[in-house]
């Protein structure tokens, strides 16, 4: 994204003007009407017979014709879309609802009953008995993967769904952190890293999951495709369902945790200097540690380290 | 010893206040955003900043908008703000022990930042929802509440929450007798009471680019309604002082992160709490 002229302008700046003199109006040149866009507000100027558009957050003014929006400099808010790859933590259980912390600084997001998988990939309406067992299948303080389902256009609370039997509940791995705003939106959030050996899961929330790849990928390679039978599609929620177990039973062994902690620095460092944190730019940062013989991965973290790995995605 | 001429005498001689400034100056101002804002783990906040007017230091963090507490504190059409002002055991210069909890006056200022606060952020864009602002005191020499309002003013810009403009805040105050000269930003010295009498001390918040006064509090007696307009006009030029350093603090901070993701600047992290030339 070119933003060499960009036009950076605080809460209160006008960005525009226009007349809202009614004579006038049949005259008005295009150019001068406008759209309010996101972080702006319009202002009546009754003295001046004006209406001004004026910004609100602190930001680059961007313009589609009309429309005039400005984007913050550092959203540290995240803002659901419907398809948002999520990663967030159980804060309550609800009755046939869990409640989900997203982020620090925004709402919690809510996953209905009806939003997961039951156990064993039944198709079924959900009864009384599964919503007193919702205990059994996510509690408070566990991980979830979820999708963004809906947007509530009232008050912009959202609504949740899980995607697969394989990230539901994710255990045994890394949570990392970093600004929403660090974290692209792109085609695919869940990816797998460093020669297979790596599943890292995206949050748009900006909060990243990794962990080691989960079964092997012979079994699964049928799993999902569409033209399973019913029948089919259970064996395929037990194998996957079994497939999580093992994962979070099973340690991981030390050359792996090696890995897993160089790549949850490399993040690390690429939050720090605000650059974007991306699954190639990680797996840059990680192949770099290790041209750069750093053996220890928590060296990645010397300030004169962070500076030398991330030299190229800076620039 | 031989000279009887005190330092405050001097300063009074040049028309200089006690600690050197002219009576329309402001004091030494820093501001610093997102000291805590991109920290690594769970704590993180939407928005932080530090602010320094003189000898005064306020922190203040944003998070929001999230979800209320109870369900019966929500308002249908807007949000509320959470206020609260706090200071920490050492940041008076005297040594009174008074409990933050319970301190009138902290609470007080909590109840004024709300009002301007109120008056500022675009509540009605997050129904439902609350914004919650803290602010710690660090240090005390004077001007506690407008250094907090200022903090919190810079914390919500960092935070990215809407707002109607930037809201600053300076006080000012009235030296009265023979000198009859208006004061911009009072020091401790200043605001505390002179020969028995209570210091004219007038803290005043304002939306500078709309010209739109927020908040403006006096208790002290004034001689007459003139000079309570001149002490207004004051620290409404105070303000527009303090907004200039306001705007200017925001701009770099908006231009340095811009810069990192563009790959030119520096590295602003609270890791090391410095500054790290890239």
């Amino acid at each position: 994204m070119a933003t060499t002229s960009a036009h950076l302008v605080i809460p209160g700046q006008v960005i525009a003007t226009s007349s809202t003199n009614h004579e006038l109006d049949n005259q008005q040149d295009h150019n001068e009407g406008f759209l309010r866009g996101h972080g702006t507000f319009v202002e009546h100027d009754a003295s001046k017979q004006e209406d001004r558009l004026v910004a609100s957050v602190c930001g680059v003014v961007h313009r589609v014709n009309k429309l005039i929006t400005v984007v913050p400099y550092c959203p540290s808010l995240y803002k659901g879309n419907v398809g948002d790859l999520v990663v967030g933590r159980i804060s309550a259980v609800g009755v046939s609802r869990w409640t989900v912390a997203l982020h620090e600084a925004s709402k919690d997001a809510g996953l209905p009953l009806s939003g997961v998988h039951l156990p064993g990939g039944a198709q079924r309406m959900r009864t009384s008995q599964d919503s007193r067992d919702m205990r059994l299948f996510l509690k408070e303080g566990d991980l979830v993967c979820a999708e963004v389902h809906k947007v509530q256009p009232s008050d912009g609370s959202l609504s949740l769904h899980t995607r697969s039997h394989r990230f539901t509940k994710l255990e045994n791995g890394i949570l990392v952190h970093v600004p929403p705003a660090l974290v692209p939106r792109r085609k695919n959030h869940v990816v797998s890293m460093i020669n297979d050996t790596i599943d890292a899961l995206w949050g748009v929330n900006g909060k990243i999951w990794l962990q080691r790849k989960m079964g092997d990928d012979k079994s699964q390679g049928s799993g999902n495709s569409n033209t399973l039978t019913n029948e089919g599609m259970k064996d395929v929620a037990d194998l996957q369902e079994k497939m999580r177990k093992d994962h979070a039973e099973t340690p991981v062994d030390v050359q792996l945790r090696r890995s897993l902690a160089r790549l949850r620095n490399a993040v690390e460092c690429l939050r720090m200097v605000h650059a974007l944190c991306a699954p190639e730019n990680a797996e840059a940062v990680y192949h770099k540690s290790l041209e750069m013989g750093l053996a220890n991965p928590s060296e990645m973290l010397f300030p004169k380290h962070v500076l030398l790995l991330t030299e190229d995605l800076r620039a | 010893m031989g000279s009887s001429i005190r330092r405050t005498d001097l300063l009074a001689l040049s028309n200089l206040r006690n600690d050197g400034r002219k009576p329309g100056e402001i004091r030494r101002m820093r501001v610093q955003l997102g000291p805590a804002s991109n920290t690594a783990s769970g704590d993180a906040v939407g928005g932080s900043a530090l602010v320094e007017m003189g000898l005064t230091v306020a922190m203040a963090t944003v998070r929001g908008p999230v979800a209320c507490l109870r369900r019966s504190d929500e308002l249908p059409d807007r949000a509320v703000v959470d206020v609260s002002v706090r200071a920490v055991p050492f940041a008076p210069t005297d040594r009174r022990v008074t409990n933050p909890n319970t301190d009138r006056r902290l609470i007080e200022a909590g109840h004024l930042l709300k009002r301007a606060l109120e008056a500022t952020i675009l509540l009605r864009l997050y129904p439902k929802s609350r914004i919650e602002v803290r602010v710690v005191v660090l240090a005390d020499d004077g001007g506690r509440l407008c250094a907090a309002i200022n903090a919190a003013s810079a914390a919500l810009i960092d935070a990215g929450i809407p707002m109607r403009d930037v809201l600053s805040a300076c006080s000012a105050g009235y030296a009265g007798g023979t000198t009859d000269t208006t004061l911009v930003d009072l020091n401790r010295r200043e605001e505390s009471p002179q020969q028995g009498k209570n210091a004219v001390c007038l803290p005043c918040a304002m939306l500078p680019q709309r010209g739109t006064l927020v908040l403006s509090q006096c208790e002290a007696r004034l001689p007459d309604v003139r000079t309570l307009d001149r002490v207004l006009e004051a620290a409404m030029a105070g303000c527009r002082a303090v907004f200039d350093v306001l705007q200017a603090a925001v701009r770099e901070r908006a231009a340095a992160l811009m810069g990192l993701r563009e790959g030119t600047g520096t590295i602003v992290d609270s890791f090391a709490g410095a500054k790290l030339a890239a």
